[in-house]
């Protein structure tokens, strides 16, 4: 329960079976599940990061890819200061459908949003189908930054997260953002400063008998 | 005035006739959905709008679809959107008047229909002016109370739908916050994807800031709505729970939950008013301590790392005043000790932590005296709750609401936690006469001391209250359950002063003599269920125990006559199904040589006397009966009459698990031979209780050691305790060195196909096998010698518990000087109060833990001037 700075809201979108579930839990856990359970509706995840000196806590949402749970992952655009938007580099198709996500992010969310394009699974060389020329075309195209991932070796997965954090943080120095709106995503972190000096639990792990 | 004139000039009519209602809305209708001007229009729906109550079927079929039209259509101006929301609202809302009943939810339905009526409406929401809003507001509560689903899918799909409403709690018009909260509410409940998004839309934060602002849980009936959307969104919601702790959203509890005087709200002349508690607060309260439950429900994943935040916000201060505090309502106090209890639960951190907190109790008649003012373990003040001991004064009695909701706070602080145990039960011995500290202490009582006096009261009290003993013998059971040393310890246990030519008798026997009382007298059954679980719990595995049980012959005899019964023990199944129990365990356990009946004496007995088949009906029946079935985890009262009559409460969920889970085996053991009960069961007593000893001395050892204190008495003590260490662990390892030596003894005849020895012991002297004799002289032999060396193992054994206890005590002592000398002045370092906590240079970390475990809770209502009494850095108990 440590102090920080500002609190960022994220969200993760892109197709169903990309990984963003793996991104999220490689990036919270450090660890990868290879067995793909089905996001239902909306799932949270947080960890904190240091960028420019400051402690920033992100708290991720992390959203079900599948086209019926299409209208409910919209409700979370708004509120959300950074998207990741992520596509695998193995299926051609789900780099075909960044387009209509784009729309919809553009549609619902913060004019202001720093948005991240990710094409996941870059272990996966050999069955590779979008390249990373393509990718990075798009994303210039666009105006998203861009990077490759691999949830499984963790390759790049903390620079995705926290090159948006140094985006967002950039945006807030020079007031693009507005930390007191809270519709941007950003917010100020708790004020109470006592909060620190409070001892740690792990200090204390046994002791005598009385 | 113009509208007016229009409206009703069509009501009217060109010849001044009167037409029939019908025909008018009509041609409103028609006036409303095609009129040009805005004007009219705005006529037309005033004019629906004065129908709408009087001819509700007539203008919703006639008027519906052109009102929604216009609703969207003239969005931006609310002098239309008013009257067509309250025209609507009229039509969707049920009045026992309609005919048929459904015609609200009838319209209601036609309004969802469409996704668009619904945007509509949202939309709506971002005009400021208040009517507008108000009753959009309103509209939707209607909808949502006929249709939730419909209304719930509609809102859902709407990426904007949510924050329109979230946006409705920072309004500053309070009715339209209130009415966005009561609709939040009803919106989320039961649904997990909205109560997502409201939490992502920040309500956590929202719902906080309000009720901070509002008071806490002093405040009003919106703290209570406040609460209650809370509890929807936290509820089954494990990503809301974990998004609630990761926003530092248990931070911001403790401040609400206190009932001090704000001091930077008052004025500085102002006198210190102490608050009163209102019916208002006291919900508020009870619902606040309701939900930070539901963040930590015993064996849910998330539950430990909440817990651990709820002890880093300070959360046990504002607690344990609200448990303690006389003043505090009873529902209140329940929810604040089952909340204590939920955070310590199975949680090693916060139990020390609740192990080291000390409250001063300021008694009612300390005037001016507050030299007196000694501060005791919380944990005593809990058992004397649980057990209702504080009646003195003529006190109002404590309900049992509360006393369970304390008695499951002591469970929860032993739970898992073989430390916290035998702390608990080495106060049952009380201090050595000869202990300085005990000037200090004289009158003072502990949590042990409590229970006994519990458990063994006066003839009138055992009768009149019957649960005095209940939740005591809860208590001690739950305190001796598979805790060899506890059980040890409360052998020892025993009342009358030699010195003074009185016969000590023995806790156990105490016990067995109230048990026979209870049964002979009649007395309410919980009494002796109480008893007899306590009993069933400290015999199981413990053959010690069971020796010391048989030591007084009349005491199996009981069981024995009790069980035979036909008509079950005062015409009670469950309590002679408990003495059937109670009589299998001492079947099993009773390997100990004693004055008593052996094993084989009690098998026939068993098997003839009173049958193997009665005696499983007893316990089938027992098992069977309504009170077993329905045990109470919780230990919640049904009732929460105070006093009128007494709960519905038989058996703790512990036992009940403990009877299930052991039933079949104990079962099993009745119909083994004498000679192989022992054999059929896992090796469990020596294998268990040695590793437990072996565990605590290393952990005192490595507590002792890591001191460098620089106090002369301390250091004293350190040395005998290490001392005292060595000589524990040489006797374990002698010990040890027996127990493989017996057991080669054991073997070795075995292996030469001889005749079990068991087997022989049991028979004496008819040595039917056909060996040599100088076999039978060497087996002879052998058993002498493996009796010598079992007495000398039971001695050892012996000796080490009381080394144990001795050590217990100077550990006591030890704290207790330490303590003192800080009071009297004595730099010592804090450091050296955590045993486990060798390093140094954390002592600023350890100022910090200091700080967090000691409080005082005036146990006066209303002091208004006492000098806040000194507080000292840390108390052990």
């Amino acid at each position: 329960m440590a102090s920080y700075a500002y609190l960022f809201k994220y969200i993760i979108i892109g197709d169903t079976g990309v990984g963003k579930s793996c991104l999220l839990l490689q990036f919270t856990d450090n660890r990868f599940q290879p067995t793909h359970d089905l996001t239902i509706g909306v799932e949270f995840g947080a960890r904190i990061v240091t960028v420019g000196n400051k402690r920033i806590k992100l708290q991720i949402w992390d959203t079900a890819g599948q086209e019926s749970f299409r209208s409910i992952t919209r409700s979370y655009y708004r509120g959300a200061a950074g998207a990741l938007l992520v596509y695998d580099i193995t299926r051609r198709d789900t780099f075909d459908h960044l387009a209509t996500w784009l729309e919809d992010a553009r549609k619902y969310s913060n004019p202001n949003i720093t948005i991240m394009l990710i094409g996941n699974k870059c272990d996966l060389a050999a069955k590779r189908e979008v390249s990373r020329e393509e990718g990075e075309a798009f994303a210039q195209e666009n105006g998203l930054f861009f990077i490759e991932t691999s949830a499984k070796t963790a390759a790049n997965v903390e620079e995705a997260f926290v090159n948006t954090a140094q985006d967002i943080y950039d945006k807030i120095q020079t007031g693009v953002l507005d930390v007191t709106n809270e519709s941007c995503g950003v917010k100020t972190g708790p004020t109470q400063s006592g909060l620190a000096s409070l001892p740690s639990a792990a200090t204390e792990s046994n002791r005598g008998c009385c | 005035m113009d509208f007016f004139s229009k409206g009703y000039s069509v009501l009217v009519g060109d010849r001044g006739q009167e037409q029939s209602p019908t025909e008018t809305i009509q041609r409103l209708a028609d006036r409303a959905a095609h009129a040009t001007l805005m004007e009219d229009r705005r006529a037309a729906v005033l004019s629906l709008k004065g129908l709408s109550r009087e001819y509700k079927a007539g203008v919703g079929h006639a008027a519906l679809d052109a009102l929604l039209t216009l609703l969207d259509q003239d969005k931006e101006d609310p002098g239309i959107v008013k009257p067509i929301l309250e025209t609507l609202h009229n039509l969707c809302t049920h009045d026992p008047r309609d005919e048929p009943a459904t015609l609200g939810a009838e319209f209601s339905a036609k309004v969802l229909e469409n996704q668009a009526n619904v945007e509509a409406l949202l939309d709506i929401m971002v005009q400021t002016d208040f009517y507008v809003r108000f009753n959009a507001v309103q509209l939707l509560g209607t909808l949502l109370a006929s249709h939730p689903t419909p209304l719930q899918d509609a809102i859902l799909v709407l990426p904007l739908g949510v924050g329109r409403l979230m946006d409705l709690l920072d309004d500053h018009r309070d009715i339209i916050r209130n009415e966005a909260l009561l609709l939040l509410i009803t919106l989320s409940q039961d649904h997990d994807d909205i109560q997502k998004i409201v939490a992502f839309q920040g309500a956590f934060d929202r719902l906080l800031d309000i009720m901070t602002a509002e008071g806490g849980i002093r405040g009003g009936i919106i703290v209570q709505d406040c609460i209650q959307l809370l509890h929807n969104l936290l509820r089954y919601n494990v990503s809301n729970q974990n998004f609630f702790r990761e926003t530092s959203c248990i931070q911001r509890l403790p401040v609400l939950l206190s009932t001090e005087v704000d001091n930077a709200n008052t004025q500085p002349y102002e006198e210190e008013e102490s608050f009163a508690w209102s019916e208002q607060a006291a919900a508020n309260a009870a619902y606040l301590l309701d939900m930070v439950r539901l963040l930590i429900v015993p064996g849910n994943l998330n539950t430990k790392a909440n817990q651990d935040a709820i002890y880093q916000c300070d959360m046990f201060a504002p607690l344990v005043q609200l448990s303690l505090a006389p003043d505090t309502p009873s529902a209140v106090k329940a929810q604040a000790l089952y909340a204590l209890g939920d955070i310590v639960r199975a949680n090693h951190t916060n139990q020390d932590v609740f192990m080291r907190i000390t409250i001063t109790v300021v008694p009612d008649n300390a005037a001016e005296d507050d030299t007196k003012l000694i501060p005791e373990p919380v944990i005593v003040s809990i058992v004397n709750i649980a057990v209702g001991a504080n009646r003195a004064g003529g006190a109002l009695p404590t309900p049992y609401a509360v006393r369970s909701a304390a008695t499951y706070l002591c469970l929860s602080y032993i739970y898992d936690n073989p430390d916290t145990q035998l702390a608990l039960v080495s106060t049952l011995t009380p201090p050595p006469s000869d202990n300085p500290n005990s000037v200090l202490h004289g009158s003072a009582r502990s949590a042990g001391s409590l229970l006994i006096e519990a458990l063994l009261p006066g003839d009138e009290t055992a009768a009149e209250n019957p649960f005095c003993t209940w939740y005591a013998a809860v208590i001690l059971g739950h305190l001796l359950a598979g805790h060899p040393t506890c059980k040890q310890l409360a052998l020892k246990v025993s009342f009358g002063e030699p010195e003074r030519g009185e016969d000590p008798v023995s806790l156990m026997q105490e016990l067995t003599q109230a048990l026979i009382h209870a049964v002979e007298k009649k007395l309410d059954s919980r009494v002796a269920i109480g008893l007899l679980t306590l009993l069933c719990r400290w015999l199981n595995d413990s053959p010690t125990s069971v020796a010391q049980f048989l030591e007084e012959s009349t005491n199996v005899h009981f069981l024995i006559e009790e069980v035979t019964k036909a008509s079950g023990t005062n015409n009670d199944p469950v309590v002679q199904g408990l003495l059937a129990l109670l009589l299998t365990l001492i079947y099993q356990y009773n390997d100990e040589p004693c004055g008593g009946l052996s094993r084989h004496d009690l098998q026939p007995i068993l098997h003839q006397r009173i049958g193997i088949d009665t005696i499983r009906n007893r316990l089938n029946r027992m098992r069977d009966s309504k009170a077993f079935q329905d045990p109470s985890f919780s230990l919640k009262p049904t009732a929460f009459h105070p006093t009128s009559h007494l709960p519905e409460l038989y058996f703790d969920q512990g036992f009940v698990d403990f009877v299930r889970s052991n039933i079949d085996g104990w079962q099993r053991a009745l119909s083994t031979s004498p000679a192989k009960v022992a054999q059929a069961r896992s090796p469990q007593p020596a294998a268990k209780s040695s590793p437990s000893i072996a565990e605590m001395t290393s952990s005192d050892n490595a507590g002792a050691s890591a001191g460098t204190g620089a106090v002369v008495g301390a250091e004293e003590h350190r040395a005998a305790i290490a001392a005292l260490e060595q000589t524990v662990q040489t006797q374990m390892a002698e010990i040890q060195a027996l127990t493989t030596q017996m057991q080669s003894m054991v073997v070795a005849p075995a292996e030469a196909s001889a005749p079990d020895i068991k087997a022989k012991e049991s028979s004496t002297g008819s040595n039917d096998a056909p060996s040599s004799p100088a076999w039978s002289t060497k087996v002879a032999e052998l058993e002498q010698q493996l009796c010598e060396q079992q007495e000398k193992l039971a001695a050892l054994e012996k000796e080490q518990e009381d080394l144990l206890v001795y050590l217990v005590e100077q550990e006591t002592q030890c704290k207790q000087y330490r303590a003192r000398l800080r009071e009297l002045g004595e730099d010592i370092p804090l450091s050296d109060e955590d045993d486990d906590d060798g390093e140094g240079g954390e002592d600023e970390t350890n100022d910090d833990d200091a700080d967090t475990t000691t409080m005082i809770v005036a146990l006066e209502p209303k002091s208004t001037s006492t000098p806040s009494p000194k507080v000292t850095p840390n108390h052990f108990v």
